[in-house]
């Protein structure tokens, strides 16, 4: 089986919808988007993308097209299609098997294409964690095929509502050249590797979502060195409607021949009224760590309280007879306190900075007979 | 020997009042007299009900939350009444109990929580503690989701013996959509069907994410492959 087809079949495998339960999310975005790439004018753009994203126990699926409507009366037409299935977690491993196929028109001047699969493995840690993989692929670029190895690493790192992203990839290419000689036109095929390093960091708070991201291409026979950095901001004004708005730099992709170029886009993305986002807790985030209670019955606990910007952190409950009691800052950075619980329900608040006493993030809240909200956990 | 499991008898029942009463000093110079005569005997009458004598800590905590935000003794007094006619309220729908469930359910009859529905957690995990998913269930209550919604709810995910992680974990992804403008019943009957339909994780590490690389740069809107490159 040629390797064109042995990776359609892999990746047919992977992307195509998977029995059992799932929820899905359908999106349409609509902006504007000035482009401007290297070696040609700059252009403006009207967008409508529509999108789909299907999550279910172990699998997540996202597909999407976008149709762009040129100032100058040309347009484009670009689908992606992005798909993983993931292992259950061993510890803090989990594998994944990851595959992506996209294709780009431009007007009947220009076609390009790829399809790749890779395989990860995941190591998480509360707050940090990374990734190993290995993948390759097949990029279709006019009439010439070129083939690809990509290997990659990663790190990344959560701290409050910060979150760091790192990558270093490798793609190896081989790609078809096209020489014309003597009004003769000959193929030969020309090999080359280059490494992305790129590094992503995204905030959030409340409904605003800000994202940088940079990047640095060290290139070869086939790819230049270059540099690219990116900015976005993410608003949600109501429960369906989103607010992005972007602007930066995006390399070279190498394999289809894309040129390097530079971007600001405005857009509005909506989603069904009236739903909440559908995710299963299977695939969602570790329950918030920002107060926890360690340690066994038959000893000292220890509680941990998150607050890395405190100056002062003072807990109050029922194991204190809701006296004050100031928590020490720990060489993590998280403020603690040890004392003797046995199993129960407690009720607690926290006061920083000598600020209004409040429930601790993160655990269960109910208004008390007093007229206050307070924190309710169960010790085991 | 026999002088020795004697003496050992007496020093027991000798320290035994001293320990039940030990709780009440802690109400000494934090409300006045009359107030600690009367959740004393509240407790008394509790305990001779048939409560377990720990939760009497309960309501002396109570008095002392009362105490601690200025409440008047009126108030105070009426407060631990009521929790402790709900605690026995609580002990008597679960049937046997520990006292850490009996605490919760009486949280859970204050927001309006049937004692029926109580019966049918206790049914619907017969060994397992209730105690978590019962908090939960006070959580979403005080969060906007009807009473009856969140009832069912909760009872629906007792019903498939779901780890307490995975309370957990629905509590505080409800919370965040409804932070993020999600109305409560909604996020609350979508992300217990997204359990359900997953066929409910089991323990709390399996609420991880998987950080997929690809979603570094997420989906984006703007078009690519504009003009094509030069010759």
């Amino acid at each position: 089986m040629s390797r064109p087809r042995l990776l359609t079949v892999v990746l047919l495998g992977i992307l195509l919808p998977r029995s059992g339960a799932g929820q899905v999310v359908p999106t349409l975005d609509v902006g504007v988007a000035s482009l401007g790439y290297v070696g040609t004018a700059r252009a403006t753009a009207v967008s409508l993308t529509p999108a789909v994203r299907r999550e279910g126990d172990h699998s997540l699926l996202t597909a999407s097209a976008t149709f762009s409507q040129f100032d100058g009366g040309d347009w484009s037409a670009q689908g992606a299609l992005a798909g993983s299935l993931f292992t259950p977690a061993w510890r803090a491993l989990r594998g994944e098997a990851a595959a992506t196929a996209g294709a780009i028109a431009y007007r009947d001047l220009f076609r390009s294409g790829e399809g790749i699969v890779r395989a990860r493995a995941h190591l998480h840690g509360e707050r940090v964690g990374g990734w190993l993989g290995a993948g390759s692929g097949v990029a279709r670029h006019g009439i010439d095929w070129n083939s690809m190895w990509l290997g990659e690493g990663g790190l990344w790192a959560e701290t409050g509502r910060l979150r760091i992203t790192t990558s270093l990839s490798r793609n190896d290419l081989a790609v078809t050249d096209r020489l014309l000689s003597g009004g003769v036109v000959t193929r030969h095929s020309v090999r080359g590797a280059h490494m992305d390093l790129v590094a992503h960091a995204s905030w959030t708070h409340g409904p605003l979502e800000l994202d940088v991201l940079g990047g640095a291409r060290t290139g070869g026979e086939i790819a230049r060195d270059a540099q690219w950095a990116s900015a976005g901001a993410r608003v949600r004004l109501t429960t369906w409607l989103l607010l992005i708005g972007e602007v930066g730099g995006e390399p070279e992709v190498v394999s289809q021949r894309l040129p390097e170029g530079r971007y600001g886009l405005l857009a509005v993305r909506m989603t069904p009224a009236g739903r909440s986002d559908p995710l299963a807790p299977t695939l969602l985030a570790p329950v918030s760590a920002d107060f926890v209670i360690g340690g066994d019955p038959d000893a000292m606990r220890t509680v941990r309280v998150r607050e890395p910007r405190a100056r002062r952190v003072e807990l109050r409950g029922d194991f204190t007879d809701w006296n004050p009691v100031a928590l020490r800052r720990a060489v993590d950075g998280t403020w603690q306190l040890q004392l003797r619980l046995a199993p129960g329900v407690y009720r607690v608040m926290i006061r920083v900075d000598d600020g209004p006493w409040r429930p601790p993030s993160g655990v269960p809240a109910v208004e008390d007979e007093f007229g206050n909200m307070v924190g309710m956990i169960v010790v085991r | 020997m026999r002088r020795h499991v004697l003496s050992l008898a007496v020093l027991a029942a000798a320290l035994a009042p001293a320990a039940a009463g030990a709780q009440f000093t802690r109400l000494d110079g934090r409300v006045d007299e009359g107030t600690r005569s009367a959740i004393v005997a509240i407790a008394d009458s509790a305990t001779l009900a048939g409560l377990p004598a720990e939760l009497a800590d309960k309501l002396v905590s109570r008095a002392l939350l009362g105490a601690s935000r200025g409440a008047a003794p009126g108030a105070i007094i009426d407060a631990v009444r009521s929790l402790a006619q709900r605690m026995g309220s609580a002990q008597q729908a679960l049937g046997p109990a520990r006292p850490v469930e009996i605490d919760a359910a009486a949280e859970a009859l204050r927001v309006g929580v049937q004692p029926l529905t109580l019966s049918q957690l206790r049914s619907a995990q017969p060994r397992g503690a209730v105690d978590v998913a019962l908090v939960v269930l006070v959580d979403l209550v005080q969060r906007g989701v009807p009473v009856d919604t969140a009832s069912r709810l909760i009872l629906a995910l007792a019903e498939t013996r779901v780890g307490d992680g995975v309370y957990h974990a629905l509590r505080e992804h409800v919370a965040r959509d409804i932070g993020a403008g999600a109305l409560p019943v909604v996020a609350a009957a979508t992300r217990t069907r997204g359990v359900l339909a997953t066929g409910a994780a089991t323990t709390a590490d399996q609420a991880e994410r998987v950080a997929a690389p690809g979603d570094i740069t997420g989906v984006s809107t703007r078009p690519r492959g504009g003009p094509p490159p030069p010759p």
